[in-house]
C-alpha cells in the first residue's frame, strides 16, 4: 500500500473516531437538576448525578459521592433526582431509571423498559413511583420490585413531573393539554385543552379544588380537579409571556413566573394580588423560603421577595469561575437553612452549585476553586 | 449574525412546511429538496468540473504530456496550466461550489437539530426564533416521529427484540453511490495507480464515515443525509447519462464496445496507426466529451477531416 493511502485512511480513520466521539450519547441541551435533603443537594447535570454535604462548615465543596462513578458519553442526565427516604430516584438520557442508595450512591436498583429520555422527576405516592418519559409514556412502578404497574402512551414526549391529587395522578402533556388518571389503574379520567405545550407540573388548590399550571402559549389555566374543565384562564391582557415552572404556594399566594421574568401573585379563588416586575429572563420557579421566597434569572440573578412586596428586599449577582457568566435556569432548592442554587457557567461546559444563607451571603460553592 | 442570516430563516422555513405537511420527517425531506434544488446550479457547476477534469485524466495526450515532464515539475506545471486554459477549465472550478455550499449545509443541519427541541430549553430556544406570522403556540411541539423512527434520537428498526439501523444502511449505500460518482476515475501509470488506491479507499471509507454519523446521531440528520445523497446522484446520474452499473458494484456493466474503426469518408482509408487517431482526436475532442466518442462520430470526423492538412501517403 502506497504511503499516500495509508495516509488517507488514517486521516479518515482519526475523523471517524473524532466525529464518533462527538457522535455517541445524546446531544441536547438542559438544565441542571437539583434536589436536596436537610444535610446534603443532590445535582444532575451530564454524565454524572453528585451529593454535596450542604452542613459543614466549609467555603468550598467537595463530593461526597458521584453516580457513575466513571462517566459515559453515553449516560447524560439532566432529570430532577427525588429524594425517597434512603434512595435517590433518578432517570437518565439513557433510557433508564436508577435507584441509588443515598448514602453511598451506589446503584440498588434499575429499570429500562423505557424507550427514551428522562428530563423531569419521578414521584413517589404510597408504595409507587410515577414517572414521565420523552417516548410519549407515564410509567407507574411498584416501589417493592421496581415492577412496571401500568403505563399509558400518548402521542408526544413528556417533559413535566406527574403529580398526585387524592386518587388521581395529572400528568402536563407537551399536546396542550393536562391528563388526569386513576392512580391506581392507569385509566384516563379526564383531558383539559390549553393554549400551548405545559412543560411543567400544575399546583392543586385545595380551597378551590382547582389545578392552576401555565403553558408556552402564555397563558395560567384553572382546570376543575373533578371535571378536568378549564374555569379560568389568564394572560394579563396579552401581555404574559411563556411559563416553563411550576406554580408554589407561598403564604397565602400561588406564584408563578413567565420567561420574561415576571412573577405573578394569585390569591386562592384566582385573582391577581399583584405582579413583581422582572430582573430578567427566568425559567426557573420561585423557592419559598422564610417570609417569602427567592427566584433566580437566566442571567444569573438570585433574588429575594418577602411576602406582601412587589419588590425585592436583596438581590445578589451570581458569577462563575473567574467572573464568568453563568446561567441559572433550575429552581433552587432550600437544604436546612441553606438556599442551593444550580447554575452553568462557560457556555454550559461547568457546573456550579452555591449555598447562601437567607440573607443572600455566600456561604459555598462547588466547584470553583480547589481547596 | 450566523443565526439570524442562516440558521433562522431555515428553521422557520422547515417549521413552515411541517405546518404545510404535518409531518416532521416528511418536512425534513422536502426542505432538503428544496435546499438541493435551489443549490442545483452551484451542484451543477460543481458536476461539469468533476467530469472535465475526469475527462481530462483520461486524455492520452494530456497523460502523454504529464509523463514527458514528469521530471521538471515547474514545467508539468505550466503546461498543467496551459491545457487548463485551452480547454476553459478552472481548477477551482469544483470545490468552489462546494465551498459556497457549506454554509447551507451547515445551516440545514443546525435548524433540523434546531427544530427537534427535545429538552425545555431548547424549546424555548426554539419558541424564541420562531417568526410571529407562524405562530408557535400551534407548531408547537414537533412530531418526533415519522415511519418507525423517533428523529431525535438514533434510529433502530426493532425486529425480534434486535435494533437494526435501516437509516445508516441506506446512508451508506447511498454515499457509495455518491462517493462513486463524483471522485475521478483514476488514470493508468505510477501516479495513477496510486490515485486509483486513493480513490478505492475513499469510496469504502467516506460511506462508512457517513454510515456511521446516521449510526449514531439523531435520525433527523440520517434522513437529511439519506435524501442529500439521493438527490446528488440522480442530479450526477441526469446530467452526465450515467448508468448505474457506474454506481451499483452489483449491477453488471454492459461489456466494453469494440474499438471503433475509423473510416477517412474521402479516402475510405482505415486509420490504424494511434498516432492517425490521437492527431485527429486532438483536433476534436471538447473540453468534456471522451475523445473516442468524438472521434467515431460521423460529424466529429468530417469536421476534423476539413480542419486537417492534406497528408502525404
Amino acid at each position: 500500500m502506497k504511503p499516500r493511502t495509508i495516509l488517507l485512511i488514517a486521516v479518515i480513520i482519526t475523523t471517524a473516531f473524532v466525529l464518533g466521539a462527538c457522535a455517541t450519547g445524546p446531544r441536547v441541551t438542559s438544565v441542571a437538576g437539583l434536589a436536596a435533603s436537610d444535610t446534603a443537594a443532590f445535582v444532575s447535570y451530564g454524565q454524572s448525578v453528585i451529593k454535596i454535604d450542604t452542613v459543614k462548615d466549609e467555603t468550598v465543596k467537595d463530593v461526597i459521592w458521584r453516580y457513575p462513578e466513571k462517566g459515559s458519553t453515553n449516560i447524560i442526565f439532566h432529570a430532577t433526582p427525588l429524594v425517597d427516604g434512603g434512595r435517590i430516584i433518578i432517570g437518565d438520557f439513557a433510557n433508564t431509571l436508577h435507584g441509588l442508595n443515598e448514602s453511598d450512591g451506589t446503584e440498588a436498583w434499575r429499570f429500562s423498559k423505557a424507550k427514551g429520555w428522562y428530563q423531569s422527576q419521578a414521584i413517589k405516592d404510597g408504595e409507587v413511583y410515577y414517572v414521565a418519559n420523552f417516548d410519549r409514556n407515564v410509567y407507574a412502578l411498584n416501589a417493592s420490585d421496581n415492577s412496571l404497574k401500568w403505563n399509558y402512551a400518548d402521542k408526544f414526549g413528556f417533559l413535566a413531573s406527574p403529580m398526585v391529587v387524592g386518587s388521581k395522578l395529572i400528568v402536563s402533556s407537551q399536546d396542550h393539554k393536562v391528563i388526569a388518571f386513576d392512580k391506581e389503574s392507569g385509566k384516563v379520567l379526564w383531558t383539559a385543552q390549553t393554549k400551548g405545550s405545559v412543560v411543567s407540573a400544575p399546583y392543586y388548590v385545595e380551597a378551590t379544588k382547582s389545578l392552576i399550571v401555565g403553558d408556552i402559549g402564555n397563558e395560567i389555566v384553572w382546570i376543575d380537579l373533578e371535571t378536568g374543565k378549564v374555569n379560568q384562564t389568564f394572560n394579563d391582557n396579552g401581555s404574559m409571556s411563556a411559563v416553563w415552572a411550576s406554580p408554589v404556594k407561598i403564604g397565602e399566594h400561588i406564584v408563578i413566573t413567565d420567561d420574561k421574568g415576571v412573577i405573578y401573585l394569585f390569591n386562592n379563588e384566582g385573582g391577581l394580588v399583584s405582579k413583581v416586575a422582572s430582573a430578567g429572563p427566568m425559567l426557573a420557579g420561585a423557592l419559598p423560603v422564610e417570609n417569602g421566597f427567592v427566584t433566580v434569572t437566566s442571567e444569573g440573578t438570585l433574588r429575594f421577595i418577602k411576602n406582601g412586596e412587589s419588590v425585592a428586599s436583596w438581590t445578589q449577582p451570581i458569577k462563575g469561575p473567574g467572573d464568568a457568566k453563568v446561567e441559572l435556569n433550575t429552581t433552587p432548592v432550600l437544604s436546612g437553612k441553606t438556599i442551593v442554587i444550580a447554575g452553568l457557567a462557560n457556555n454550559h461546559t461547568t457546573l456550579m452549585v452555591w449555598g447562601y444563607d437567607l440573607t443572600g451571603n455566600l456561604l459555598w460553592s462547588f466547584p470553583p476553586e480547589k481547596k | 449574525m450566523w443565526n439570524t442570516i442562516i440558521v433562522n430563516p431555515f428553521t422557520n422555513i422547515l417549521l413552515a412546511i411541517t405546518m404545510l405537511v404535518k409531518n416532521f420527517g416528511l418536512a425534513i425531506i422536502l426542505f432538503t429538496l428544496l435546499i438541493k434544488l435551489l443549490t442545483w446550479p452551484l451542484n451543477a457547476q460543481q458536476i461539469k468540473s468533476t467530469k472535465a477534469m475526469q475527462d481530462l485524466q483520461n486524455d492520452p495526450k494530456y497523460k502523454k504530456v504529464m509523463e514527458k515532464y514528469k521530471d521538471n515539475k515547474e514545467m508539468q506545471s505550466q503546461e498543467q496550466m496551459r491545457v487548463y486554459k485551452e480547454r476553459g477549465i478552472s481548477p477551482f472550478g469544483s470545490c468552489l461550489p462546494t465551498l459556497l455550499q457549506f454554509p447551507i449545509i451547515i445551516g440545514l443541519y443546525q435548524s433540523i437539530m434546531k427544530a427537534m427541541a427535545s429538552s425545555p430549553i431548547e424549546l424555548m430556544q426554539l419558541k424564541n426564533i420562531i417568526y410571529p406570522f407562524l405562530n408557535a403556540d400551534k407548531i408547537l411541539p414537533i412530531q418526533h416521529h415519522f415511519l418507525w423512527m423517533d428523529l431525535g434520537q438514533p434510529e433502530r428498526l426493532m425486529v425480534f427484540g434486535f435494533g437494526i439501523p435501516i437509516l445508516a444502511v441506506l446512508v451508506v449505500i447511498s454515499q457509495f453511490m455518491m462517493t462513486k460518482v463524483m471522485t475521478p476515475p483514476s488514470a493508468g501509470g505510477d501516479s495513477g495507480g496510486q490515485a486509483a488506491m486513493m480513490t478505492k479507499s475513499m469510496n469504502v471509507y467516506m460511506p462508512l464515515l457517513m454510515g456511521y454519523i446516521a449510526y449514531s446521531w439523531s435520525a433527523g440528520l440520517g434522513l437529511y443525509l439519506l435524501v442529500s445523497n439521493i438527490f446528488s446522484v440522480v442530479q450526477y446520474a441526469t446530467m452526465n447519462k450515467t448508468p448505474f452499473s457506474a454506481m451499483l458494484p452489483w449491477i453488471k456493466a454492459p461489456s466494453a464496445p469494440q474499438k471503433p474503426r475509423i473510416i477517412e469518408t474521402t479516402t475510405g482509408k482505415e486509420l490504424e496507426s494511434e498516432d492517425d487517431v490521437d492527431e485527429l482526436s486532438s483536433q476534436s475532442i471538447s473540453n468534456t466529451q471522451e475523445p473516442t466518442l468524438k472521434v467515431s462520430k460521423p460529424s466529429a470526423r468530417a469536421s476534423a477531416k476539413q480542419q486537417r492538412p492534406p497528408r502525404k501517403r
